[in-house]
Parts: structure tokens; C-alpha cells; sequence
């Protein structure tokens, strides 16, 4: 059994599984509830985002900047698989 | 030392691992902290709902507690607005799951239209005369006041995760009970104006607390503006 290797790095875990239970979140929020730096996590998001696990979208809020990211169906459909192999392999 | 005891090491290190797995993977827990986040964990609401027992109660003693409805009409409003400059700069744009805030919106709904009618329909029976809504209070007994609104704190506690609206619910409670006891009726602070302005108090207190602790550990970080074009 072969697990999701993208996924399955402590800090992407952490920023799938923030993005599992919202609809979207910015850069702030994301930074706030994973904890990792803004260095980090722009590497973490590039490689999932790469992966098409999840996409990037800029836009303005109230003349602000804002980049905001989301989980695709295959970054949702990647997690819910690798959740199952883990428990499976840990049961 | 021997074979048992190795033994027992690797169950321990398999059991912490299952553990750490079973915890990192749960979505729920994570919901409900992201819920907790986004809505509850600035004590803004308390502030608000502070605010509104404390005015309430002002408006009690001077005898308009009917204006309680338009108290709270502009506190949320206007407090809600003040979060959104205030708050969402330190935390962050999220958007919650539609279901999760539509559950919680309609076990919202459906408790304050039960407390309004179960309210309502007791008022209406009280058997005194008098018109006046302290008058009303004295026949019924304030605690009426007091049930529901501690229902209210207690299943706000419940519905949102946060464990603060049981306190809440005890401290209504006790200030109606502590109130309804000792204050000699017909004095200038008879009941229900006390109770609400104490409860209110506490509410109010708490969220200033946890607000300034919320402010302090979540100063506003900017986003470097060019980390994620890279990833464009």
C-alpha cells in the first residue's frame, strides 16, 4: 500500500486538512491555523498547487489584495483516499 | 528488561502513533476549531451580548424595557461592523461551509423563536393587571426572565462548541437568584434591572478579556506581496 507522498508531509497535511473543512481561506488565515512560516508555506502551497491539489486565486477585498486558496475535487478526492489507507494501515 | 518489556514499548509507540494519526486526521475536531476561529474566539459576541443585557437593564429602570428589541437592533449591526475592521485583518478571510453555518443558524433560529414564544406566552398569562413590565415581572417572579435567557447562553454553549455560554448560563442564573433574594422589593434596584446589568457585566468583562488576549497574540501580519506569485 502506497501512501500519497504530497500529502502526507506533516506541513501539507496541516494546510489539506485546514482546507478540508472550509469552502476557501486566504493566505492569513491559512498561515494563522497551520502555524508555518510565510516561506513555508508558499513552498507547500506551489507543490500542491502544482499537484493540482489545490488552486490559487488573487483578488481585491475592499481595494486590498487578497490570495485565496481552495481545495480542488482532486485535492479533496487525494485526502479522503490517504485518509483511508492510514487508518486502514493503522487498524 | 527483556522481551516484555520491549514488547510493551512498541505497543506504547503504536498506540501514540494511532493516536497522533487518529487526531491529525479528524476533520471534525478541525471544523470546529476553524468555527471557533472565525466566529467566537475574539469575544466580540460577548461584548455584544454584554452590552445589550447592560442597556437592557438601563432601559428596565427606566421603565422602556419594550426598547430592548431596538437595543439589540443597533448593538449587533454596528458591533458586527467593528469586528469586520477590527478582526478579519488578524485573522484571515475564510469561508466557512455553507452546511456548518446553515445548521447552526437554523438551531439558532429555532431556539430564539421557542425562547420568544415560550417567553411571550408566559407573559401573556401572568394574572396581574398592571400593564408595566416590572409590574408584570413582580407577579410572575423575575426567574422567568432568568430561565430563558440562560437557556439561550447554555445552548448557544452547546450549538457553537463554546463552553463559556454555560458559565454564562450559571452567572444568569445566580445574579437572578442572588437578586430575586436579597433586594428588598420596591427599592430603587428591585428586579429584573440589577440582575441584567450584573450578568451583563460579567459577559461584558469576559469578552474584553478574551478580545485584548485575542489582539495582543494575533497582531495584523501583512502578507508578502510577492510569496505567492511565484506559485502564479
Amino acid at each position: 500500500m502506497e501512501l500519497d507522498k504530497l500529502i502526507h508531509a506533516p506541513a501539507r497535511l496541516s494546510i489539506v486538512k485546514q482546507l478540508m473543512v472550509v469552502d476557501d481561506a486566504d493566505a492569513t488565515w491559512l498561515q494563522g491555523q497551520t502555524g508555518l512560516s510565510w516561506g513555508n508555506l508558499a513552498t507547500h502551497v506551489r507543490k500542491l498547487e502544482e499537484a493540482r491539489y489545490l488552486e490559487v486565486r488573487k483578488e481585491f477585498a475592499e481595494r486590498k489584495p487578497r490570495t485565496v486558496f481552495r481545495l480542488t475535487a482532486e485535492g479533496r478526492a487525494a485526502y479522503a483516499e490517504y485518509r483511508r489507507k492510514i487508518l486502514e494501515l493503522l487498524e | 528488561m527483556g522481551q516484555a518489556g520491549l514488547d510493551s514499548d512498541f505497543y506504547f509507540l503504536k498506540q501514540s502513533a494511532l493516536y497522533y494519526w487518529r487526531m491529525d486526521l479528524e476533520l471534525q475536531a478541525a471544523e470546529k476549531q476553524a468555527f471557533h476561529r472565525a466566529a467566537l474566539e475574539d469575544g466580540i459576541l460577548d461584548i455584544l451580548c454584554g452590552l445589550c443585557f447592560v442597556a437592557w437593564g438601563f432601559l428596565v429602570e427606566a421603565g422602556q424595557a419594550g426598547l430592548g428589541g431596538i437595543t439589540f437592533a443597533v448593538i449587533y449591526p454596528t458591533g458586527f461592523a467593528i469586528r469586520k475592521r477590527l478582526i478579519a485583518p488578524r485573522i484571515g478571510h475564510v469561508t466557512l461551509k455553507e452546511q456548518t453555518v446553515r445548521s447552526k443558524r437554523l438551531l439558532m433560529i429555532g431556539l430564539f423563536t421557542f425562547t420568544a414564544v415560550a417567553g411571550l406566552a408566559l407573559y401573556l398569562a401572568s394574572d396581574t393587571e398592571a400593564g408595566d413590565f416590572r409590574a408584570r415581572m413582580d407577579s410572575l417572579g423575575v426567574m422567568v426572565l432568568a430561565f430563558p435567557l440562560a437557556l439561550i447562553a447554555t445552548m448557544i454553549g452547546l450549538i457553537y462548541g463554546a463552553k463559556r455560554g454555560h458559565a454564562y448560563a450559571v452567572a444568569i442564573m445566580l445574579s437572578f437568584l442572588g437578586c430575586h433574594l436579597s433586594i428588598e422589593k420596591g427599592s430603587r434596584w428591585d428586579e429584573p434591572t440589577l440582575p441584567l446589568m450584573i450578568s451583563g457585566t460579567i459577559v461584558l468583562l469576559t469578552g474584553i478579556t478574551l478580545c485584548t488576549r485575542f489582539m495582543r497574540s494575533h497582531p495584523i501580519s501583512d502578507v508578502p506581496s510577492d510569496l505567492f506569485d511565484a506559485s502564479r
